[in-house]
């Protein structure tokens, strides 16, 4: 079972990007909220499914074979007699599909569209080019959605690829029949279940684990709708557990009435409902033939599972399970206690209730069982068997209040903090996890191995909940660290009142820390947090620390900055709701006035349900708007409205031109008047609340005078001057302006590598960087004049793949004379000074920083590396 | 050890369901790592750098695509850009950002890199209109976790089937040592040429 604890363990922390999850509720295949039980199914019981056949062949086969094939899947699914749904071709697709006009068959499902063609086509890809066209040549060997919905919600069509290359390929006829067959199951709107198909292939136990209750199933048992076609495992044959669900979906008149359901809810210790848990009913007398299964929360959320099917006049056992590998529609949810049956004696108190202990339940044709609850066992007080880079969910008797948000549990996190509402395996401390993450106090955030060595446990008290680590090791076995978190209860908790919306204080006590790095502290989280917290020095906080108006107070320590919190206690008040400075601003008449240059980095703006917000302000004509959320846990878009005579006309519009999902406005303003920024989320295009998501975003708006110029990495691009400048001897009226920041005259250069061999020999050259700048990838350079000067500024761009920023603005005047004026420089290196180039003598580097009455004529520069770095931050030079 | 002695021979396709509307359910083909690394065009352990989002013209219409920019940082098979002394590669496959940032991919089990994440790739052979994955989807794909010392590998699938049909005496499904890993690619990419 080693293999499978450690699966267990690792897919309960995130596998950044590998795994696609499914993030949307929906055991069966899909949800319909029109739907009486919340499930996508075709209309009419599923009567009438229909299919359109592709013409050509498919792979080996011809064309009367693949048809045959498809016939045989369907006519399987149509045989199961409880169950109505039956399919219904309504001719052949009137041209045959290929590489050169399937797109159409798949806008709907790339493009989230909703047209219908009156097509559900059965595509015969018959040399697998349309696979290879969109996934390479990958092992993509077919798919299959309902991708046309009515008003209601039902399916109007459908589609299901087919990759008849993969046979071509060599890949098995007799196993694709099996992929045939398991797809038009989701054609149909089934998910994906797990009853033995788990057992068969992972060697999980039959039973709650450890316990293999009934032992391993025959190989042949494997549900067809198991994530996993696995071979001899008869899933060409529909399993219980299929019939019950297709049943369940289109069921027959003697369905519901002649067969057994049970159904109930599977609740956490404190007993709130909990999605994503797999319940598998097994008759006693045949536990892997007459099996089903349900995924909790599947079809009415909270919890609740339904188990439809069975056998009337059988007894079943009931048991959580945790799923261990495969898509799912309804995310499986690591389980916060361990595997057991439903018995008699259910409760969350591990003395009394046995997880190996079950109460068979027996049922009965049409007359539900109902009310068969699954209670997960809470820890009892003491050690947490944490493993390393690891988490626990714990249930306090309390409710738990942070920022103004409310929790019933929290996550022990092995790398030493807590955390709510996700746990947290991550054990590289960051300044960015910390604030973008979830809501967390860090005792000593670093990478602790609790099970190498010390201990971690828990303890209720009447006034306070604690988590204690004690003597636990960095890894992997290194010294010991002692320190305790304490969320205390609230007066009216202490005294058993109930006054909906609390706010507790926290306190963390160190005994000895042997780490001398880490990150202590807390945070809000990524609903909550601009992203823009400095850190600050604990230690330095003799009494409590005030977090009001703060999404967190923290500190970071490195070997610059030692660990220094040994022995010491850290009082933290109680956090408090944040409020949005700027609502209510939901309609552009109601925007909140701002001035330019305006950001709400230090003041809270959020989205809430429902909500938008609007900004107006006044801007010229002339000028170049900005406006970006910088900062935020929402997949903002951003619209932008000129408003006159109380009409708001729109502007522009954005989506995802910012990082990531978030949003950005880059506009040259045409008319002075006033205008308003609107925020809200995807897919609100109209600006009226109706997105998804919330939280705290940063919004920055700015306009600058000017022209940006768009530059590529080692770009350059010549710009007119608006007068004659001269410049060693040759008079210019335009100007080469280099990605790697510097002037050129006569040609660009795009050179990245700075060196004086370069900057002697290229052309005539003003160098206010001469580095390895990536406009591209951040900042901006804009450009202005007014007719007797000309300026380049360079705003936050940073190096080639640095992180850190450079800025600073070049000025030439009509009589010659330069100015260069730094802020601030992250580069160490790089070369500044000017030049008329072409081969120009070595005068030897200069220190500028020191120098005064610079001439412009001639060659002057300096050359900064990793011995002499630059020293020119905040400073200026000029050039006469 | 009944059981894991019958994974490494019964593990065929995998299903990829969702829960959506309008997202696919997908087979793919169950690969082991010596067909995963002969199949694939290039095998790489890279960081993400950043990740745009483009159009594709084909097939009648236009589809959504993404390319992901990443630094390779060991190289096991394929040719690769170099830039300022660096290696480089692209890899673009169906997408859209907001799939990225949902997590949620039209095609199920369809990989979504996370940028600043460092990932193993084994990427399929690019199709005509320059559109790829990675060889069964999450099944080329792995997450590299741990300390320098104690690194391990983790596929999309959970690296079940990694080894089916494969004599090589490891379990499928789990964490493998990505010490083990690495050179078993290095003996299958040297053992091709």
């Amino acid at each position: 079972m080693k293999t499978t604890n450690t699966l267990r363990r690792v897919l309960a922390t995130a596998v950044a990007g590998c795994l696609s999850a499914s993030v949307i509720a929906g055991g069966p295949l899909n949800t319909n909220a029109n739907d009486p039980d919340g499930v996508e199914r075709w209309p009419n019981g599923g009567t009438a499914i229909p299919y359109n056949i592709d013409q050509g062949g498919l792979g080996p086969l011809n064309a009367a074979e693949a048809v045959a094939l498809v016939e045989s899947a369907l006519a399987t699914w149509e045989s199961i007699p409880t169950a109505t749904n039956a399919y219904v071709t309504t001719g052949q697709i009137p041209f045959d599909v290929d590489v050169t006009n399937f797109a159409p068959f798949v806008d709907n499902l790339f493009f989230g569209g909703n047209t219908a063609d009156g097509l559900s086509p059965v595509v015969f890809d018959e040399d697998g080019s349309i696979f290879v066209a969109l996934f390479g040549v990958s092992g993509v060997l077919g798919f299959a959605s309902t991708d046309t919905r009515a008003a209601d919600g039902t399916p109007l069509e459908a589609v299901n690829f087919l990759n008849g290359g993969a046979i071509l390929d060599g890949f098995p006829l007799a196993d694709f029949e099996g992929v045939v067959f398991h797809e038009f199951g989701h054609y149909s709107g089934l998910g994906h279940t797990v009853v033995n198909g788990q057992n068969i292939a992972l060697g999980d136990t039959s039973g709650p684990t450890p316990a293999n209750t009934y032992g391993n199933s025959p190989g042949d048992q494997t549900e067809t709708m198991y994530p996993f076609a696995l071979q001899g495992g008869g899933q060409v044959t529909p399993h219980a557990d299929d019939i019950a669900f297709m049943s369940f979906l289109y069921p027959s008149d003697t369905f519901f009435s002649g067969s057994g359901t049970i159904t109930g809810q599977i609740q956490t210790p404190q007993g709130e409902g909990i999605t994503g848990v797999n319940v598998i009913a097994r008759n006693v007398n045949d536990p892997f033939v007459d099996a089903v299964s349900a995924i909790s929360g599947d079809r009415a959320g909270n919890g609740i599972y339904t188990i439809n099917g069975l056998t009337p006049g059988e007894a079943y056992t009931i048991h959580v399970d945790q799923i261990l590998q495969g898509g799912f529609s309804t995310t499986p949810v690591q389980l916060p206690g361990p595997e057991e049956f439903f018995n008699s004696a259910e409760s969350s108190d591990s003395t009394a209730d046995d997880p190996a202990d079950a109460t068979p339940v027996v049922v009965a044709a049409g007359a539900p069982v109902e009310g068969v609850d699954i209670i997960f066992n809470a820890p009892p007080p003491g050690s947490i068997p944490l493993d390393d880079d690891n988490f626990v969910e714990l249930f306090p008797s309390f409710t738990i209040g942070l920022c103004g948000r409310q929790y019933d549990s929290l996550f022990v996190n092995s790398n030493g903090s807590i955390s709510f509402g996700a746990g947290d395996s991550a054990f590289i401390d960051s300044i960015g996890g910390m604030l973008a993450g979830p809501p967390r106090i860090a005792g000593l955030w670093d990478d602790l191995s609790p099970n190498n060595g010390g201990s971690v446990s828990f303890e209720e008290k009447a006034d306070r909940f604690t988590v204690t680590f004690s003597n636990v090791p960095e890894f992997p076995a290194a010294g010991g660290n002692t320190f305790t978190i304490s969320i205390f209860k609230t007066r009216n908790q202490r005294n058993g009142v109930d006054t909906g919306t609390v706010s507790n204080p926290f306190r963390i006590d160190y005994g000895t820390l042997t780490a001398t790095d880490g990150l202590a502290g807390f945070s809000c989280g990524g609903l909550d947090t601009s992203g823009f917290e400095e850190p600050s020095d604990l230690s330095a906080s003799r009494r409590s620390i005030k977090t009001r108006g703060k999404a967190a107070v923290y500190e970071q320590f490195n070997f610059l900055s030692v660990n220094d919190l040994s022995g010491s206690t850290l009082r933290f008040l109680a956090t408090r709701p944040f409020k949005d400075a700027f609502e209510s601003n939901d309609s552009a008449e109601d925007a909140a006035k701002i001035s330019l240059p305006f950001n709400t980095i230090d003041r809270y703006s959020g989205i809430t349900a429902g909500d938008v917000d609007f900004y107006k302000f006044s801007a010229e004509a002339g000028s170049t708007l900005f406006a970006e959320v910088i900062s935020g846990g929402i997949d903002s878009v951003m619209g932008l409205f000129l408003l006159e005579d109380g009409v708001a006309t729109p502007v522009a519009f954005d989506d995802d031109g910012g990082a990531g999902v978030l949003s950005a406005l880059q506009i040259p303003l045409e008319v002075t008047g006033t205008y308003a920024i609107a925020v809200s989320t995807f897919p609100d295009f109209d600006f009226v609340g109706a997105g998804f998501g919330e939280g705290r975003y940063v919004l920055s708006i700015e306009t600058v005078d000017g022209f940006i110029l768009s530059l590529g990495d080692d770009d350059s691009a010549e710009v007119d001057l608006g007068f004659s400048f001269p410049f060693n001897g040759e008079t210019y009226t335009s100007v080469f302006v280099n990605s790697n920041g510097n002037l050129t005259f006569g040609e660009g250069d795009t050179d990245f590598s700075e060196s004086t061999f370069d900057f002697l020999n290229g052309p005539p050259r003003i160098a206010p960087l001469f580095d390895d700048l990536s406009p591209n990838a951040g900042g901006r350079v804009v450009v202005d004049g007014d007719g007797t000067t000309f300026t380049v500024a360079f705003e936050g761009v940073p190096e080639f793949f640095a992180s850190t920023t450079n800025t600073f603005t070049v000025t030439l005047s009509a009589d010659g004379s330069i100015n260069i004026a730094y802020g601030g420089i992250a580069a160490t290196d790089g070369l500044v000074g000017v030049t008329e180039g072409n081969g120009a003598a070595d005068p030897g580097s200069s220190d500028l920083s020191e120098s005064s009455g610079l001439s412009a004529t001639g060659t002057t520069y300096e050359l900064f590396d990793f011995i002499n770095t630059n020293d020119l931050s905040d400073s200026e030079i000029d050039f006469e | 050890m009944r059981a894991l002695r019958r994974i490494a021979t019964v593990v065929a396709i995998a299903f990829g369901a969702f829960g959506a509307s309008a997202l696919q359910a997908t087979t793919v083909a169950q690969m082991n790592l010596e067909q995963m690394v002969n199949n694939s065009d290039r095998v790489f352990v890279g960081t993400v750098l950043d990740v745009t989002e483009s159009r594709k013209q084909i097939g009648g219409g236009e589809l959504p695509a993404v390319t992901y920019r990443i630094k390779v940082s060991e190289s096991f098979k394929g040719d690769f850009s170099e830039i300022k002394g660096e290696f480089y590669t692209e890899v673009t496959t169906l997408g859209t950002l907001k799939n990225i940032a949902e997590g949620h991919h039209p095609i199920t089990d369809f990989p979504m890199l996370q940028v600043g994440e460092e990932y193993l790739l084994m990427v399929a052979p690019v199709g005509p209109i320059g559109l790829t994955a990675t060889m069964g989807l999450g099944q080329g794909c792995f997450t590299i976790t741990g300390d320098e010392s104690d690194k391990v590998a983790l596929n999309g699938a959970g690296n079940v089937g990694l080894f089916a049909g494969m004599q090589v005496g490891i379990a499928d499904g789990g964490p493998i040592s990505w010490g083990t890993l690495s050179s078993m690619i290095s003996d299958i990419v040297g053992g091709a040429e």
